[in-house]
């Protein structure tokens, strides 16, 4: 508060008027009564009983399944996805090349957006200060295996077509990429992938994307083979679980 | 607190001489009012992050944003598992942390976890004619606690693979050592330091006490007559924050 200095001083001997004395001890409570500030409270006094119990909101669980809680100096959002695989395979309608795809589209197209979504996406009003948090994503990566008939006399052996197909996982913070996993090879893995930024007071949308490439298998034959056929499994895409998480710090 | 009302020991009679019976009533309704100082007393953003006690640097300490940090990790001993059902990482101490003051998640409040655990070798189970040990060449691992003195399973499991072309099932494209995502047939990849976490929001109405969390680890279920595949785990790191 403002500093306060006493306006009608009360002199030794003297008498004491109730104006006088009502005008002194208004301004005072005056500030007691709300005007309190950062010069009243000793530093490093407080304890987490003074502190608020957090706000839980649910705003966006309909949506992208998020699941806020805000705290006195941060918040946390979580939203999860536990359902059944999604298969995604070279002809989806989603893959168009080596493009950026939402997790969230890939599970909005298989599930439909009431009961498929959830960790793919997470919206929460921010407060300035810094958002850090992890993408957490269980797939597999899955090679794709074939019988190819090469050579003269021709001979048939079987390979894993995709092998050298990569795949690539991003955070995305309002449409801006904030951390990437880089090339990953066939593989099943449940990848954790930190992000770190600062944060506006405003709306904010985190989301995960993937990038990746899918060989056709029509086009897949290649210089010397004769015969090529995924007889057995295709290249494909599974998506397991999903958990995108963040706590952000206020300023 | 509520506000501080009766602001004038002498309203009704201005200018008359106070007696020493109003004024001490007004003292006596301020030393009772400012005890309980309440959020309706202070500016807006009054209180500061340096007016929090939480500048102390033992992790342990209860502190106002969070309860406490706290890791256990170790780096010298192997072990190797082929449970299917979720066992304890046991060696070197196990990969646990039990709380030296349990956490008290209120309503809303979070624990967060971070863990990795480093797989240093694999082995192949035993093939049983047509059953094939790595149909199932997956491992998984997964924090437990024990929420109000329950154990179980408080996230997701967190699945990983031996081969390449993890869930294949047939024998001739299993032994296929063509990618260098093969963990078991490896041509570059040796060791996998498998890293995941979560936070773990009390979502209930009511307080939920932790006194330990751990990190547990499987192998798939091998298909027919088929044995599980063997992990060798080495180091591990776990942490975990109770966060208000």
């Amino acid at each position: 508060m403002a500093r306060f200095y006493d306006t009608r001083q009360i002199l030794n001997g003297g008498q004491v008027k109730s104006d006088d004395w009502n005008a002194e001890i208004a301004a005072s409570l005056s500030e007691i009564n709300g005007q309190l500030d950062q010069h009243q409270l000793p530093l490093n006094s407080f304890t987490d009983t003074k502190l608020v119990q957090p706000t839980v909101s649910t705003q966006y669980i309909n949506y992208d399944g998020t699941y806020s809680t805000y705290m006195a100096t941060q918040s946390y959002h979580q939203s999860e996805w536990l359902g059944d695989d999604i298969t995604m395979l070279y002809d989806d309608n989603l893959y168009n090349g080596f493009y950026w795809i939402k997790l969230q589209d890939l599970q909005v197209q298989a599930l439909g957006i009431t009961t498929g979504t959830g960790g793919g996406q997470v919206t929460f009003t921010s407060q300035e200060g810094m958002i850090s948090g992890c993408a957490v994503i269980d797939w597999n990566w899955f090679t794709g295996e074939a019988q190819v008939t090469l050579g003269d006399p021709p001979t048939t052996t079987k390979k894993l077509y995709g092998r050298d197909s990569v795949i690539e996982w991003g955070v995305f913070v309002d449409d801006v990429l904030v951390s990437k996993s880089g090339f990953i090879w066939p593989k099943r893995l449940t990848l954790n992938l930190p992000f770190n930024l600062p944060s506006p007071s405003k709306p904010v949308r985190v989301d995960v994307r993937f990038r990746i490439q899918f060989v056709d298998p029509n086009a897949a034959a290649g210089p010397g083979v004769s015969s090529f056929s995924v007889i057995d499994a295709n290249q494909s895409l599974k998506l397991i679980g999903a958990i995108l998480w963040l706590r952000n710090e206020y300023r | 607190m509520s506000l501080i009302t009766t602001a004038k020991a002498n309203a009704a009679v201005p200018g008359e001489t106070i007696s020493s019976v109003k004024v001490n009533a007004v003292y006596a309704e301020v030393a009772t009012a400012t005890a309980a100082l309440g959020p309706e007393n202070t500016r807006t953003e009054s209180i500061s992050r340096r007016h929090l006690v939480d500048l102390g640097t033992n992790p342990l300490d209860i502190k106002p944003t969070f309860h406490q940090i706290q890791t256990t990790f170790q780096s010298a001993t192997t072990l190797t598992y082929n449970n299917t059902a979720y066992a304890d990482i046991s060696h070197g101490g196990g990969c646990i942390i039990n709380f030296v003051v349990p956490v008290v998640l209120r309503p809303g409040e979070v624990l967060r976890l971070q863990a990795n655990v480093n797989m240093t070798a694999c082995t192949k189970g035993v093939d049983s004619g047509a059953d094939l040990a790595l149909s199932r060449d997956n491992y998984y691992f997964r924090f437990y606690g024990d929420p109000n003195g329950v154990s179980s399973a408080i996230s997701p499991e967190f699945g990983y693979s031996l081969l390449s072309n993890s869930g294949s099932t047939v024998a001739a494209y299993q032994s296929i050592n063509q990618s260098y995502s093969d963990k078991i047939q490896f041509q570059l990849v040796v060791q996998q330091r498998e890293g995941f976490s979560y936070v773990y929001i009390n979502k209930t109405g009511a307080n939920i006490t932790f006194t330990n969390v751990r990190v547990k680890v499987r192998v798939d279920v091998p298909v027919g007559a088929a044995t599980a595949n063997t992990i060798s785990l080495k180091e591990f790191r776990i942490v975990a924050i109770g966060a208000r």
